[in-house]
């Protein structure tokens, strides 16, 4: 035969970090290295959650991946290219749901629609956003007049707007109380699955980052590394009525969150 | 604060204490009462000690001066009417000017590091500066028609609008800005949504002091010379002591101030209907 033998060519991972480092000037000139020797590899449409200690630099990934800042060394890219900028293939949920108060829960979701050289009506895509994320019914009503949960979801709405292949978020669910934050996680799951995009969740809760994930990223304190990843093999759709109580599920909680400790004893000593 | 609807209206109302209603009507008399006290005070004081009315007229005096200003018809040329609609467009026309040139210079300053720089120092020379000292240049370059007075009202009712409008762009909060960054908008654009808005309360803030510096600018500027206007009105009174004309002349002044006040809070209240409601 002359077939050419079946080679798993390596595909290349749609986002890659390679030895990034940030490093931050603090107001009394002092240099903060929020990053050092950063590297991951998404592929599309993975679901990767990055845990870490508050201020191990979780948040200057996803700035970095968005394009809202430059690393100090390394190299990063999207889909092969260097990232140099914002780009439309990336959707970024902030930690507060950052909606414009001034605008009604349909033209925050048309936002992405309209500025940077977008010009759509939008207004069928609209009304998909609102489908899907369960907000038909308060289209016209202000950000404010919705609940933390429900803004939370307008926000992730207006990030998948223009259909990116990436979606950031940044403790998308930080500021919910616990079975609203427990709810928003199952219908974060719901959009993913029908919208199959490549997410990038930063989360400092080890059980929301073992719930949602494909892979577990866990990073070190200050500056950031990776220490480990983690695989999670749950079937989906996942559920807190029976995911938390498998024991793969029991078994990688702990594991992070021994990793994690040893990284904050090692910090303490 | 939370916005009510108005079925959590029907319950706050069903909720509230049957006092609270009858508190608020409590207060308005009070207020209302201490005026008349004052009045009667004055009005006893008048009588009792013989102030001069060309000193301090009885207010029963003002109210007739006040009424025989009002009570003619609107063209009379000894009414109150033609001198107020004088000094209100004036008013009115350098108020709109100041303010938008104000809010223009003060988002240019905001936007762009090099206009902040050569304007910021001059701009607070200036804002120290006695602006009514400049009302004589103002009506030898203005001359003593209406020009001096939109001339003067702009220029008062410029600081407060670049200032404000300043402070109000530069306080936009850093995460709705990298929102619009994170979308490639352009700066038109990120100004558009997310800075003008953002100052909103501030702008709003700045009309409300500089409605009263234009008026203030204006009548300023009658004092120095003029054909007509509220200004002209008290100084024809005073030059024959007519005190009680002077005085009925404020009390105007004043209502039209309170009433462009409410108009201004009324707009505020629908343009910038998150700041009170919001939050986020």
């Amino acid at each position: 035969m002359t077939t050419a033998p079946a080679v798993a060519a390596p595909r290349a991972p749609l986002i890659a970090a390679k030895g990034v480092a940030k490093t931050y000037r603090a107001v009394d000139g002092s240099a903060i290295d929020a990053l050092a020797a950063f590297d991951l590899a998404v592929d599309d449409g993975d679901f990767v959650c990055i845990v870490g200690p508050s201020g191990c630099g979780k948040s200057t990934v996803l700035r970095l991946v968005a394009g809202l800042t430059e690393p100090s060394a390394g190299r990063l890219s999207l889909g092969g290219r260097r990232i140099d900028g914002a780009s439309p293939e990336i959707g970024v949920v902030f930690q507060s749901a950052t909606l414009l108060p001034w605008f009604t829960v349909r033209d925050n979701m048309r936002l992405p629609l309209r500025v940077g050289g977008q010009r759509v009506a939008g207004d069928a895509r609209v009304r998909e956003l609102l489908a899907m994320t369960g907000l038909a019914a308060f289209a016209d009503k202000y950000p404010y007049e919705l609940s933390g949960g429900m803004q939370q979801r307008a926000a992730i709405g207006r990030a998948l707007a223009r259909d990116p292949k990436v979606l950031l978020m940044d403790e998308p669910f930080g500021a919910l109380d616990a079975l609203t934050r427990e709810r928003m996680n199952v219908e974060l799951q719901r959009i993913w699955q029908m919208s199959r995009k490549t997410v990038i969740l930063i989360t400092h809760s080890i059980a929301e980052s073992v719930f949602l994930a494909d892979r577990v990223v866990v990073m070190s304190p200050r500056p950031g590394r990776v220490l480990r990843e983690f695989r999670v093999e749950l079937a989906r759709p996942r559920s807190f009525e029976r995911t938390p109580g498998e024991p793969e599920y029991l078994r990688l909680t702990r594991e992070i969150r021994a990793l994690l400790d040893r990284g904050a004893e090692e910090e303490a000593q | 604060m939370r916005r009510l609807d108005s079925k959590s209206l029907e319950l706050a109302d069903v909720g509230r204490p049957a006092g609270a209603g009858a508190a608020r009507a409590g207060r308005i008399a009070l207020t209302l009462s201490g005026g008349i006290v004052l009045l009667l005070l004055w009005q006893a004081c008048v009588a009792w000690l013989g102030v001069p009315p060309y000193i301090l007229p009885a207010p029963a005096k003002v109210l007739a001066a006040l009424w025989s200003g009002l009570a003619v018809p609107v063209t009379s040329p000894t009414g109150f009417y033609l001198p107020l609609a004088s000094t209100f467009a004036n008013a009115a026309w350098g108020f709109a000017i100041g303010a938008i040139l104000g809010i223009a210079v003060g988002s240019l300053m905001a936007e762009f590091r090099a206009v902040e720089t050569v304007l910021m120092p001059y701009a607070f020379a200036f804002q120290v500066l006695p602006k009514v000292a400049i009302a004589p240049l103002i009506v030898i370059w203005f001359g003593f028609g209406n020009g001096s007075k939109v001339a003067m009202a702009a220029l008062l009712a410029f600081f407060p609008l670049m200032v404000n409008s300043f402070t109000g762009i530069r306080t936009a909060d850093q995460e709705r800005l990298d929102l619009l960054r994170a979308l490639s908008a352009s700066r038109l654009e990120t100004y558009r949504v997310v800075k003008l808005p953002s100052a909103a309360p501030y702008i709003f803030a700045g009309l409300d002091m500089g409605m009263v510096y234009a008026i203030l600018g204006t009548i300023v500027a009658e004092f120095l010379g003029a054909q007509q206007g509220i200004g002209v009105a008290i100084v024809q009174a005073q030059a024959v002591t007519d005190v009680a004309s002077v005085f009925a002349a404020l009390i105007l002044l004043g209502a039209v101030g309170i009433a462009l006040h409410l108009t201004i809070r009324l707009c505020e209240r629908r343009i910038v209907h998150w700041t009170v409601r919001q939050d986020t």
